[in-house]
């Protein structure tokens, strides 16, 4: 256990570096840190996740499968209001870990299936992550993943 | 499924037709073409030998025997159009008023050609006497011309003959493609979803997953097979993601689902027992910042 907590404390401390660069320099907003089941779902036991990770709001919609909808939207949304972007769940990683499939699956099955996006009328999309790696220089790089063939969204 | 085609000169396909195999497939577009049955492997040398040997001289005379008809009819049916052309040019002549004048220089130039004719050609063929001087020799000089001239030799084009007598590969041959398994799998799984896979070499990848005809539209997906415990660094996804995104394209890990846990993961994997045998897929795309 001894080692156990060893890593824990760890990832707490990768967490604790994507907490300040996504709130200090991306701007997120509604930030929240996730330890247990019981902080994705209040009806789940206080089971530790596998990974610590982070929820919360970035200051444009981060994923827009249709750029052309997304021009449109965000023209609107200047005149207007400017809807609220999707909060996403963030995944500190460094640079030098190796992840099986089989643990990206499990991070990805503890998550919430998302609703269905209420703006677009499509129905429900895949689950996603924002994978945060963090490098020996405390450089923080932000990866979009999907769980499941999702379309890229340029072409 | 496409296959790469290639010849000995790539960017000059006209050339060089008969040199290599037009068309090359991966060891998964193999496996899976005789998985499902709609391909057997042959070897080639030995199917070669095999359909030389039962070749029998039976056969050998057969051929030639409808060689021969078919040279045969080909000549006669010369013959006759050649006949059939000089007539109709003499009932011309005939109607136009020509004929009469021509007559008389014609068969004293004739004589001396037809003399020739018959030594150039003696014994070739069998003509029958005719009354008319003029047109008897001229019929003939055409008729021998054009049989010699049409005399053509059928080649046959197909070997369809020779693919009755294959010899099946024993499954256990070493010409049977064994591509990975976590390849084959990802591949299977991709193309049953109406992918069309190519190579991905050119994109540094496994697979390049087109969503339709290759020539009509730009792969979607660059393809990573990986086993459901295999380690994969996260610089390999930081490489793959910055990749993809670079040429516009989304970077695909994929597996198939292994539910047999291996003991130090064992406790995220109790709860869902549902999707066993699946192939997962993951998609990677930059963030877009940082």
């Amino acid at each position: 256990m001894a080692a156990d907590d060893g890593e824990t404390s760890h990832l707490r401390g990768l967490r604790s570096i994507v907490l300040s660069n996504l709130e200090y320099q991306h701007y997120w907003t509604d930030i929240k840190t996730l330890d247990t089941l019981a902080d994705l779902d209040q009806n789940a036991q206080a089971d530790p996740l596998s990974r610590p990770m982070i929820y919360g709001r970035p200051p444009d919609q981060l994923y827009n499968p249709e750029p052309a909808a997304a021009t449109t939207s965000s023209a609107d949304a200047s005149q207007s209001q400017k809807p609220a972007a999707e909060m996403e769940y963030v995944l500190p990683v460094h640079l030098t870990e190796k992840l099986t499939l089989r643990q990206w699956a499990a991070i990805f099955d503890t998550l919430p299936t998302p609703p269905p996006s209420t703006a677009a009328g499509s129905d429900g999309r895949e689950k996603r992550i924002v994978v945060a790696v963090i490098s020996g220089d405390s450089t923080v790089v932000y990866y979009i993943m999907h769980d499941g063939i999702v379309k890229p969204r340029q072409n | 499924m496409c296959g790469s085609l290639f010849g000995t000169l790539p960017q000059a396909q006209q050339q060089n037709v008969f040199h290599g195999l037009p068309l090359e497939l991966m060891e998964e577009e193999v496996k899976l073409l005789i998985d499902n049955r709609a391909a057997i492997i042959i070897d080639d040398s030995a199917a070669h030998d095999n359909a030389i040997q039962v070749l029998s001289m039976s056969d050998k005379a057969n051929i030639l025997a409808l060689k021969t008809q078919e040279r045969d009819e080909l000549a006669l049916s010369n013959q006759k159009e050649a006949k059939r052309r000089k007539e109709l040019a003499i009932e011309h002549a005939k109607t136009s008023g020509k004929w009469k004048k021509k007559v008389p220089k014609e068969t004293s130039g004739e004589g001396s050609s037809v003399a020739e004719a018959e030594s150039l050609f003696s014994g070739s063929i069998d003509v029958p006497q005719e009354t008319d001087g003029t047109t008897v020799s001229t019929s003939r000089q055409n008729s021998s011309a054009d049989d010699i001239g049409n005399r053509q030799f059928i080649i046959p084009m197909t070997s369809s003959s020779i693919g009755r007598h294959v010899l099946r590969l024993p499954h256990e041959s070493a010409h049977t493609p064994n591509p990975s398994v976590a390849r084959y799998n990802v591949y299977k799984y991709l193309q049953n979803l109406g992918y069309f896979l190519s190579p991905g070499l050119r994109f540094g990848c496994q697979f390049l997953a087109y969503p339709g005809d290759p020539l009509r539209f730009h792969s979607h997906f660059l393809v990573k097979a990986l086993q459901w415990d295999e380690e994969l660094s996260i610089l390999d996804l930081v490489g793959g993601g910055r990749l993809g995104t670079g040429v516009k394209k989304a970077w695909m890990i994929a597996g198939l689902e292994n539910k047999h846990s291996s003991p130090e993961l064992k406790r995220q994997e109790d709860e869902d027992e549902t999707k066993a045998g699946n192939v997962r897929v993951f998609c990677v795309e930059w963030g877009g910042f940082g």
